[in-house]
Parts: C-alpha cells; sequence; structure tokens
C-alpha cells in the first residue's frame, strides 16, 4: 500500500514512556503497591515491571494508557509475585511458571473498552441510590476526607466505609452486566 | 474509626472492600491484616479477578473529565440537565457496546488481530503533542493532542478513520477519488477542502469548513444507509453525535476552530463555562483536573489560553476569577472556591 510517507513517533522509546506515565501516576501507584505487598523495595520493582510491560502491551499507535490500565497491569504483576511468594515458602526448589507470555502480539483494544467504561460510569452513578450516591462522588470525584464526609453527613466514619464498599459493589457489577469487563483480556 | 477489624459482616463484598483498603486508605496495613488479604485474593481465581476489575472502577473514578465530575456534583438543577443529556448518550453507548462486543468477539478468534495489519497505517499523538502525517497522494491531516488516525484508502479511493481526538485535513482536489474521513456512524466527503474535524471523548463530532465543501453522512444502521446528510460550507460548522444531530450547519469563525494548531484555546466572544474550558485543558495533560466546588462549574470565562503549557493556562484562569484558587499536587490540579478552601483549612 505505502500510501503514508510520514511515519511519527507515536508512544515514543521507553524511557519516555516510562517517565511519562511515572510523572503521571508513580506515586499514588507506588503507595498502592506498597500496601498491597507490605514492601517499598518489591512495590518499586513491580512498578517499574508494569511501566515496561505496559510499553511492551501497548500497540505502537498507543500512547495514552489509561490510568485503570496501569493499575491493573500492576495488580496483576503484584498478585503474580504474591503467589510466587506462597509458593517458595511451601516448596524452596519449585519453580513457579509465570505467565509471562510473549509480548510481542497485539493487543485486544482494552483502551476503547476502558473509555466505554469511563462513559457508562457516570450514568451507573446517577443511578445510584442517593444515599450511596452521595459519599460515593464526595469521596471519589471531589476526593472529600472520609471524616469530612461523616461529620458533613452526620454519620460515623465506619458507615461512611460501608457505603463506599456496597456503591463500589454496585458500580463494579453493574459494569460487569454491561458486560463491560477489561481485566483478563491478556 | 476501624471498620477494619470489625468481622466479615461488616466488610461488604470483600473484593471491593480489600480494593478500597489498597487503593484508597493511608492508614496502616498491619501484617495480620495483610495475610487475610493474601489468602482471600488466592482462594480463587473469581476473587483475583473481582478483585482486579474493583481496582479499575476506582482508578477510572480517578480519571473522571471535568464534565463528568460537574455533572455529578452539581445539586439537582444543573445536574438534571446533564443527567438528560448523559441519558441521550444511552443509544450512544448501545452502539458502541455493540461495536465493543463484535471486537472483543473477534478477538477471541484472532481475526480480530491477525486482519489489523492489512487496514493500513496508523498514527497518534501523545498528551499535548501535535504531529503533521502526510499521506502520498498529497493531502495532509495535522493532527492535534491525543488523536489517533488510520488509513484506510486503497487504489481509487481515500479514506481517512479518526480514531479519537482531532485533525485538521488539507485535502488535494481530485474529482475522480473522493477523500472521505470516518467514523463510527457517520462520514465526511469531500472533492478537495481544507476542513477540522474534532471527535470528543463524550462522543460528539464537531466538524468546521475553513474551505470548499464538505458532505457530512449520519449512519445509524451501517454506511449504506445514510440517516442523514448535510452540506457544510467554508466558515460554517456542524455539530452531531452517533443518535443524531446537535447543530445544523451554521456559519462559525472557522479560523478560531483551528487556533489549536498554535497552541492556543481560544474561547468565543460571548465566553464559556469554566467546566467546557477544563474539559478542552484535560486533553492537553496527564495530570487530572479536579473541581472542588459545583459553584464553580457555571462561572463563564473568555479569552485565550495556552495549551501547551497547562498550568500556566489556569494561573490565568485563576487572575481572570479572583474568587477561585487552583492548586497544584502530585497529579492533580485542584479548582476550589476560595472562600471555600479557606473554610476547610
Amino acid at each position: 500500500m505505502g500510501t503514508v510517507i510520514n511515519i511519527l513517533q507515536a508512544r515514543g522509546n521507553t524511557a519516555d514512556f516510562v517517565s511519562r506515565l511515572s510523572r503521571a501516576h508513580g506515586p499514588q501507584l507506588l503507595r498502592y503497591l506498597e500496601r498491597m505487598l507490605g514492601r517499598k523495595d518489591a512495590a518499586e520493582d513491580v512498578a517499574q515491571e508494569a511501566y515496561l510491560k505496559l510499553y511492551r502491551l501497548s500497540r505502537p499507535n498507543e500512547v495514552n494508557s489509561p490510568r485503570a490500565l496501569l493499575f491493573d497491569v500492576a495488580t496483576k504483576l503484584a498478585i503474580d509475585r504474591i503467589k510466587q511468594a506462597k509458593v517458595e515458602a511451601a516448596a524452596k526448589d519449585a519453580e513457579v511458571e509465570m505467565n509471562e507470555v510473549a509480548d510481542e502480539a497485539p493487543r485486544p483494544d482494552r483502551r476503547a473498552l476502558l473509555d466505554e467504561a469511563m462513559q457508562r460510569l457516570t450514568h451507573i452513578i446517577e443511578e445510584l441510590q442517593p444515599s450511596l450516591r452521595q459519599v460515593f462522588v464526595m469521596r471519589y470525584v471531589t476526593q472529600m476526607p472520609r471524616q469530612e464526609i461523616a461529620d458533613k453527613l452526620h454519620i460515623t466514619v465506619g458507615a461512611v466505609e460501608q457505603r463506599l464498599t456496597r456503591a463500589l459493589t454496585h458500580c463494579r457489577q453493574r459494569l460487569a452486566a454491561h458486560g463491560i469487563d477489561w481485566v483478563g483480556l491478556e | 474509626m476501624s471498620t477494619h477489624d470489625t468481622g466479615p459482616p461488616d466488610m461488604g463484598n470483600r473484593a471491593d472492600f480489600w480494593a478500597r483498603r489498597m487503593a484508597d486508605a493511608s492508614d496502616t496495613v498491619t501484617v495480620a491484616e495483610r495475610d487475610d488479604f493474601t489468602a482471600w485474593l488466592l482462594a480463587s481465581e473469581e476473587n483475583e479477578m473481582d478483585y482486579r476489575r474493583a481496582v479499575g472502577v476506582l482508578q477510572l473514578m480517578a480519571s473522571l473529565p471535568p464534565s463528568a465530575q460537574s455533572a455529578l456534583i452539581s445539586p439537582s438543577g444543573e445536574g438534571r440537565a446533564e443527567s438528560a443529556r448523559i441519558a441521550g448518550r444511552r443509544n450512544i453507548l448501545k452502539f458502541a457496546s455493540l461495536a465493543a462486543s463484535v471486537a472483543i468477539g473477534l478477538v477471541a478468534g484472532g481475526i480480530y488481530l491477525e486482519n489489523r495489519g492489512i487496514f493500513g497505517e496508523s498514527h497518534s499523538t501523545a498528551t499535548g503533542e501535535t504531529s503533521t502525517v502526510k499521506f502520498s497522494e498529497g493531502s495532509v491531516a495535522y493532527l492535534n493532542t491525543r488523536t489517533r488516525i488510520r488509513w484506510l484508502g486503497s487504489g481509487n479511493d481515500r479514506r481517512v478513520e479518526l480514531i479519537a481526538g482531532e485533525a485538521l485535513f488539507d485535502v488535494v482536489h481530485d474529482e475522480t477519488r473522493p477523500f472521505s474521513v470516518m467514523m463510527d456512524g457517520s462520514e465526511i466527503r469531500v472533492l478537495g477542502t481544507r476542513f477540522n474535524v474534532y471527535r470528543k471523548d463524550s462522543g460528539d463530532v464537531v466538524v468546521t469548513v475553513l474551505e470548499g465543501t464538505v458532505e457530512v453522512r449520519g449512519f445509524a444502521q451501517g454506511p449504506s444507509q445514510p440517516e442523514w446528510v448535510r452540506r457544510v460550507k467554508a466558515n460554517q460548522q456542524i455539530e452531531y453525535r452517533p443518535i443524531g444531530l446537535v447543530a445544523e450547519p451554521h456559519s462559525a469563525d472557522a479560523l478560531r476552530a483551528v487556533t489549536w494548531r498554535s497552541g492556543v484555546l481560544q474561547l468565543p466572544e460571548e465566553g464559556a463555562t469554566i467546566t467546557s474550558v477544563l474539559d478542552e485543558l484535560t486533553r492537553y495533560t496527564d495530570k487530572r483536573i479536579l473541581i472542588r466546588d459545583p459553584q464553580i462549574a457555571g462561572i463563564k470565562v473568555g479569552g485565550a489560553f495556552n495549551t501547551r503549557d497547562v498550568k500556566s493556562a489556569l494561573q490565568k484562569l485563576q487572575m481572570g476569577v479572583p474568587t477561585i484558587e487552583v492548586h497544584e499536587s502530585e497529579g492533580l490540579y485542584t479548582l476550589d472556591l476560595r472562600a471555600a478552601a479557606t473554610e476547610r483549612n
């Protein structure tokens, strides 16, 4: 075909890609991984691995990896690490077969799916029952601290937590009911 | 307070509980707690998947664009108008999810990915980037931030798919080979002209013609049967979404639509709401822009903003509207009412 003359750099080289991701999401990702894994060094390892894996997973023309995708890749790697630690503890000589598949193949368009999930999510939140919707929006849209939400609504922080979890369950299940699932499409 | 040390009855769904515990809390996770978490997580594949989905939803919440944020935080009145707008999108979503499910279905069979290559080259830009693509027949596409296009033409036709974002097309005149820009549910046909297409994340499309005439066709069922067809002339603009027209072709300041090429967001003379300004600025930064007070959303502003430096654009906004305070923190710009911010601190 050869219709196109000018091939432009899209996702850039590895270093650019990684530094862009870590600038945008690095601190939050590290905090999350550290909580999940309980160790700072392990969290840093997994974050680095996640950036590189995302680089390999991305189609060459893909540049803006959504945050949800980065967190999912990192979560998967962290879970693998937890599994590995468990197996190593059980039997020191057992080599775990990590499902580290060859990453050269192009990937399904999880990005498009996440874009759709984002649009759908706004609508799902609007359908939430008011008591759940209110705390969910306060916490995850305006990022109000839990204590402040509790004070405003005259409920306990524990009640805030419960409502948040219930609202999240609802959102997750409604997305699934619409057939929107980006997890495990690897 | 600690809901965390109470037993299972208060935890709610474990996947969501643990996702929030890991991704949305700052107090210490104890060793015993992490052991519980790990045991639950590894107990079944389903637990693992649900946990990943829950973490995903939380991250989606952390990436909502300003218009979605203000729709959600605004009290009933405004919110209702916005939810009506969103309800109108249900049909769009129906199409989108149909398309997505078809794509996934094929992925399972390995056909979709295998065949992708033959559809031709694609080009894209990162956040804040612009780029120029020249096609061998002479036409040029200038890409704005976060844009993806793909050349679909072969032999006698010249077709480009605009997958996302915004592009200005400079089309070489050739009566024997019409040039068209394809999108899900619509097509723009031209012979030779200069026009800008902005495909918003919301699904809305704005076409602005600078020279010549284009024909825009909207499809409900498929390209064989256009649901509507409109001609748009130089210095006119049309706006539509997959379920139909938003605005008939009307005269517009066409040059204003392409000031992005010089890194400028030029607002119309009558001004624009802060929300719409933030929606535009969000396209040019990887940082999230957060509105903390619903009153901010409706404030109108005017002027021009530098899209190549979003931070300075926000500072300019703050200077123009003294009631607003802009804070920068990691991965985040926050807009608050000055009074409310003082009260909170």
